[in-house]
């Protein structure tokens, strides 16, 4: 896959996470672009070899902060997110021409949420989605709108297809034998190689 | 995890879908507003302030004869149910 149409994401892969990644991939999708995530969740070195390579080979990156804070009174906060976005950020400031062109959006829950405890991310690209599908997509195409300059489709067409494509997968899957849960925990490359193909007949590809 | 191989022809199967059955109509959250949309178009059919008046509203096409079945969504932009 091209480096300048590769978006590398950042974000959390538990279920609480799902209903908002997968709209992400879609709208990814939607625009022609390869979305880059690390199926391999468990720590280590070759997750972050994996991780590193990702970045490497991706123009745009996208990076959900919002659950990097402690979600359980005690818990320690995830530090992996701000991590990645440390590796992503270094590899634009000391790459070559190439990785000079990066771009990335950070997102987070609630405005000002993380420039309040990580004052050095100011001045990048953030936006926020309140845990919120269609705010979501719509902040993820207002983005990709502002820095590629093309005349896209809106937030609304995107979500609406979205809607569309869960029951088309789901209709057939369930079909196949497969449960809610199986459709569910779809590795996302799969869910990728679906979404890509079925966008494709959608338009007419 | 899954308990088939989701092959070429299951990807092919899904994406064949996407040409959309004019014949069904989707019930979607837009904002805090619920639409009814036929599938594959691209304009609702209909706006309203709940996903009840909603289906209500997409039950009473059935009924009429408009449309063959009526997929209502959740929130979360899966199924909650379809209604034939």
């Amino acid at each position: 896959m091209p480096f300048e149409t590769n978006v590398f994401i950042n974000c959390p892969f538990d279920k609480e996470y799902l209903p908002l990644l997968r709209p992400l991939l879609f709208t990814i999708l939607y625009f022609d672009l390869n979305p880059q995530i690390s199926e391999t969740r468990d720590g280590g070195t070759v997750r972050v070899e994996n991780i590193k390579q990702l970045i490497r080979q991706s123009k745009y990156s996208i990076h959900d902060l919002s659950r990097s804070g402690s979600m359980l009174a005690g818990e320690y906060p995830r530090f992996n997110m701000p991590f990645e976005l440390g590796l992503d950020i270094g590899c634009k400031v000391y790459g070559d021409k190439k990785r000079q062109s990066k771009v990335c959006l950070i997102l987070e829950q609630t405005p000002y949420q993380y420039q309040r405890v990580l004052s050095d991310i100011a001045g990048q690209d953030i936006s926020h989605h309140n845990n919120d599908k269609q705010k979501l997509i719509l902040v993820t195409r207002n983005w990709f709108s502002r820095i590629s300059g093309k005349s896209l489709d809106g937030p609304t067409k995107i979500w609406e297809n979205y809607n569309e494509f869960s029951d088309n997968m789901q209709h057939v899957l369930s079909l196949q034998g497969l449960s809610n849960d199986d459709i569910n925990e779809l590795p996302f490359t799969e869910f990728i190689k679906i979404a890509r193909q079925w966008l494709n007949t959608r338009k007419g590809i | 995890m899954p308990v088939k191989t989701i092959n070429q022809d299951i990807i092919h199967s899904i994406a064949k879908l996407a040409k959309g059955d004019g014949s069904r109509v989707h019930v979607i959250s837009r904002g805090a507003k619920w639409i009814i949309k036929r599938e594959g178009g691209s304009r609702a059919l209909g706006i309203y302030t709940t996903q009840g008046k909603a289906v209500s509203a997409a039950q009473s096409y059935i009924q009429k004869g408009k449309y063959r079945a009526a997929v209502v969504h959740n929130v979360e932009g899966g199924v909650d149910r379809t209604i034939i």
